[in-house]
């Protein structure tokens, strides 16, 4: 019997573990897959008995397979409390001028003190937290349209200025380079992901997703009014300016090391919500998961399909629009988040 | 037992931006054990004090005390588990079903980081019984009619088991039939002691279920008593500012307006 | 059903505008867009009018790489050489020692290594030196009577030229064909044609060398090369190859050798490649270039690489520095026949050696530049020399 407003349409707790399985399977697969020895998959017992092969699975390609898992599931998790702090299904940290603060102010630290991962985290944890902030009061300044409207468009009006911003950096700093560097920022790639990039980046990727995770429970709150909230016990306003901290710094080091890398943030809890239904106790672990699952794909694919390198923003775009386009047009989808 | 649970002593409330007096110097009581409505029309301060009663605002003057305490006093938890809230409505961004809605009132007994379990959810399945929502638990509250919304709501509010149980407007947009169920779950609960105040706009609300009614008019305290001598045509007609007469009919209080 | 007629209709929609993409940007080029502006502008004459149709001795005029005709009713003496790429063109027309001293004002001729033109033209004063992106209002502002430029800029700043009545000589300079007809063409329209023929002489000489001493090598002895272009930005080194139809893949081709990107390559610009892929090719030699610097700092890098410890040209001492002076000589600069004569030697020592690169750069400096004092000669030398690098 099929009741269509049923909430919860599978035992999150099996869900967990399918997709849990098909990470597995799926890290297995990209072990193995690249262009060396040959493109696309090879026979594990060849890449193991493979002397470049096994100093390529270790040195290339395993941190960078880490990297885009950790990324992924911080871009989610990240992507799904802002959601739910916002109460709209409809943002992400990109849409809020943080993940072009974030590369902003990764690659002013670069430029001006030389690639120093320490500097470089903060900077772009800086600005990424100046975007937010610069989003917010500017869509408290505007008088029309209701409170998301507001920072929707205050939010592309600072991912413009961000992004010019970064334009204008590269720019003035190289005069005469084709352009090319900027592409890493706004497309996004993993291309350089190597163990120090990963180390640089993990402790404060694994505190944002232990902290979110913590408070899976509380999120659902979070997105309640804050007066209900209140109600409830709970400080809204700081506890929601906390989580929104710790969502944007991690979102910054995920940034500074991949770049640009939109859609993840905004699809994957859309995902993860009709899989497991709306109560973050089981809908955020499960953007983790997806998110993680989520990018490692694409990432596996930008490297694998072709010689040249296929930048990430740019596949995680095509499946982002991709579901995107399902979401909308399946029946029962956003509800009345407009 | 006191015989008032919550005593408000010149309480003025401005908005910081406009510098719009809301409440003017306002004192005012209320019963513990009883249900009390907060009467008045559109724009007169209702939602405002009860603002103040939660915590949520503070006011410029006066003081709030709760059984005898200042309400700033109260930690966030000890507060919650005392005063619980029924707004009037509240935006519905996502499906929870109404089992893990009402669930969300178990906060104040849980850890902050803590996760609701068993004992939550019994006691979250018999505040759904108090309202007769049980057999929808599993459900979508975005599938829900406007009269279940506001039952959810309240069920909500009751698992967090507070003494004292504060609703906006609870009937204000529901229909006859609708207004007449939350009504009567209210007079039900009324029973077990739990200090209830409404407010609302409507007269015959407050004729229906309570015991004590203040009557709220530009911010001002018009008139507070015991409902059976508060409600007559002459104070309702002053505060309203129509012409409106009362008549008895069984045991129940009718207000309608006179035609010329 | 009618969600699934949705599904399908809108995955279906993404995915012939995704194979539209891919459409596009595959078939584009430089020939594609050169082809364009040849079409829409055949044969239209700019600058100043002819007097009639017959051709005049007064008259400078030439036909530059993107197929107009440019035409002069005077002398050119104030030159502006200028756009991205300027160097290019701007060592082309000093090719013509009289006219260096025309030159009214010149773009940036400073890739990293050093301006030649410090040395070339040390007592003549070059008053302004423009930025790579200068407007057309700038350059028209300077008042020229002549404007060369690389093809590429035509589209951004050479069309506003011409609209405004300065003429635009544009050049290509991706081949050696290019070379020899458009160094004629430049010479007809600077009334040069002897010392053009010179120049081509020049370069054809050394070019018929190379070709009839690999005429008898066969196809399975020509090795497997990669040429990369080694940058470093935001800390990172990438590494990149070029497209089939520049200079570098044409490099490698014609000194009797195997370019192994060729098919991976884009169309348009440098494409940048993963170390898997390197490793794939597996190619006999690498020759790494930069542009900006010499390449001491990713020759150091990659030899105390453990991953490039593994390739067969890291085991052989194969991966080396493409040599430079005050260019680097992989791209469509003048000294792209240095390079080719040093790669040919490089790859087949025993067939080229009789050439000695060194005698070489003095001949070609001589035969091109008209330069013999033994300073320069020898301030390019010790250039050149730093530039080598081997991995050992």
């Amino acid at each position: 019997m099929k009741d269509n407003n049923q909430a919860r349409k599978l035992k999150p707790a099996y869900v967990i573990l399918i997709l849990t399985l098909i990470t597995s399977i799926v890290i297995a697969i990209s072990l193995f897959t690249g262009r060396y020895p040959k493109a696309g998959i090879s026979s594990p017992t060849i890449v193991l008995t493979d002397d470049l092969a096994l100093k390529i699975l270790w040195i290339i390609r395993i941190p960078r397979i880490l990297s885009a898992l950790l990324i992924g599931a911080v871009l989610a998790s990240s992507g799904y409390v802002f959601q739910m702090l916002f109460a709209n299904p409809l943002v992400e940290p990109g849409f809020l001028g943080v993940s072009q603060g974030a590369a902003f102010g990764a690659a002013g630290s670069i430029l001006l003190f030389g690639y120093i991962p320490v500097l470089t985290q903060i900077s772009s944890a800086l600005f990424a937290v100046i975007g937010l902030i610069l989003s917010f009061s500017l869509a408290s300044k505007f008088n029309f349209g209701g409170w998301i409207l507001r920072l929707i468009l205050a939010g592309i009006a600072v991912s413009a200025l961000f992004s010019s911003g970064l334009g204008l950096l590269k720019y003035i700093a190289d005069p005469m380079s084709e352009l090319q560097d900027i592409t890493f920022w706004l497309l996004g790639g993993l291309w350089n992901a190597d163990w120090k990039t990963l180390l640089s980046i993990l402790f404060i990727c694994i505190i944002s997703l232990t902290i979110l995770y913590l408070y899976r429970w509380r999120l659902n709150i979070l997105s309640l009014d804050n007066r209900s909230a209140h109600a409830a016990g709970i400080s809204p306003v700081f506890e929601k300016r906390l989580l929104l901290f710790i969502a944007t710094a991690g979102t910054a080091a995920a940034i500074s090391v991949s770049g640009l890398v939109g859609w993840v943030g905004l699809i994957v809890p859309h995902l993860a919500r009709k899989l497991v239904g709306s109560d973050s106790r089981f809908a955020l672990p499960v953007s983790m998961i997806l998110g993680a699952l989520y990018l490692l794909i694409c990432d596996t694919v930008g490297r694998s399909l072709l010689a040249g390198e296929l930048p990430l923003g740019i596949l995680t775009s095509i499946g982002g629009a991709l579901l995107f386009i399902i979401l909308l047009t399946s029946r029962k989808s956003l509800g009345k988040t407009i | 037992m006191t015989e008032n649970i919550f005593s408000l002593e010149r309480i003025t409330y401005t908005y910081q931006d406009s510098a719009k007096t809301v409440l003017h110097d306002i004192s005012l009581d209320i019963p513990n054990g009883v249900i009390t409505s907060l009467l008045g029309p559109n724009g007169s301060g209702k939602t405002t004090l009860i603002d103040i009663l939660l915590g949520w605002k503070k006011p410029n003057t006066g003081k709030v005390l709760v059984k005898g305490r200042d309400l700033s006093s109260y930690s966030r938890r000890e507060r919650s588990k005392l005063i619980s809230l029924v707004p009037q409505n509240e935006p519905l961004q996502f499906s929870f079903t109404l089992l893990d809605y009402v669930l969300f009132g178990r906060a104040p007994y849980l850890p902050q980081l803590g996760l609701p379990g068993k004992k939550d959810i019994e006691i979250a399945f018999e505040a759904l019984e108090s309202v007769g929502l049980t057999d929808l638990h599993s459900r979508s509250i975005t599938s829900l009619s406007g009269g279940e919304r506001q039952l959810i709501m309240l069920a909500r509010s009751l698992a967090q088991q507070p003494e004292i149980l504060l609703l906006d407007e609870p009937t204000s947009s529901l229909d006859p039939g609708n207004t007449e169920k939350v009504l009567d779950i209210l007079q039900e609960l009324g029973k077990s002691g739990l200090t209830i105040l409404f407010s609302t706009h409507d007269p015959s609300a407050s004729a229906h279920i309570a015991e004590y009614i203040i009557m709220l008019s530009e911010g001002k305290k018009f008139l507070a008593d015991k409902s059976k001598f508060i409600l007559t045509a002459e104070n309702l007609t002053n505060l309203y500012g129509a012409k409106l007469n009362v008549t008895h009919v069984d045991e129940s209080i009718i207000i309608y307006r006179e035609s010329n | 059903m009618k969600n699934k007629y949705l599904l399908t209709q809108s995955s279906i929609l993404v995915i012939f505008f995704l194979l539209f993409v891919l459409l596009i940007s595959s078939c584009s080029s430089d020939e594609a867009t050169k082809n364009l502006i040849n079409t829409t502008s055949n044969t239209q004459t700019i600058g100043i009018l002819e007097t009639n149709g017959s051709a005049d001795e007064s008259i400078y005029k030439a036909v530059d790489s993107l197929g107009r005709v440019v035409s002069l009713e005077e002398k050119p003496t104030s030159i502006i050489i200028a756009g991205k790429a300027t160097m290019i063109a701007a060592d082309a027309l000093s090719l013509f020692q009289e006219y260096r001293s025309h030159i009214l004002a010149m773009g940036i001729t400073d890739q990293g290594l050093g301006d030649f033109y410090d040395l070339l033209l040390p007592d003549l004063p070059i008053p302004e030196r423009l930025p790579h992106s200068v407007s057309a209002e700038e350059i028209a502002g300077l008042n020229p009577d002549l404007v060369i430029m690389k093809d590429r800029n035509y589209s951004s700043v050479g069309e506003t030229l011409d609209n405004l009545s300065y003429p635009v000589f544009s050049v290509n300079l991706e081949n050696s064909d290019d070379y020899l007809q458009e160094i004629q063409e430049l010479g007809k329209l600077l009334h040069q044609e002897s010392r053009a023929d010179e120049i081509c002489f020049a370069y054809s000489s050394r070019l018929t060398h190379i070709r009839e001493k690999l005429s008898s090598l066969k196809e399975m002895q020509k090795e497997n090369v990669l040429l990369l272009y080694t940058t470093i930005s935001d800390g990172i080194t990438s590494f990149q190859i070029p497209p089939e139809s520049w200079i570098q893949t044409y490099l490698v081709k014609e000194s009797g050798a195997i370019p192994v990107w060729e098919e991976a390559a884009g169309s348009i610009s440098w494409q940048k490649i993963s170390f898997e892929q390197i490793s794939q090719w597996n190619p006999d030699r690498i020759y790494i270039i930069s542009y900006k610097t010499l390449t001491n700092h990713f020759m150091e890098e990659i030899k105390n690489s453990s991953l490039w410890q593994n390739l067969s040209a890291y085991q052989n001492n194969q991966i080396k520095s493409f040599p430079a002076d005050f260019h680097n000589w992989a791209q469509p600069d003048t000294r792209w026949i240095l390079g080719l004569q040093w790669l040919a030697k490089d790859l087949h020592p025993e067939i080229f050696s009789m050439i000695d690169i060194e005698k070489e750069i003095v001949s070609f400096y001589n035969d091109f530049y008209g330069i013999t004092e033994t300073s320069f000669i020898y301030t390019i030398l010790d250039r050149y020399r730093k530039s080598l690098l081997t991995i050992e």
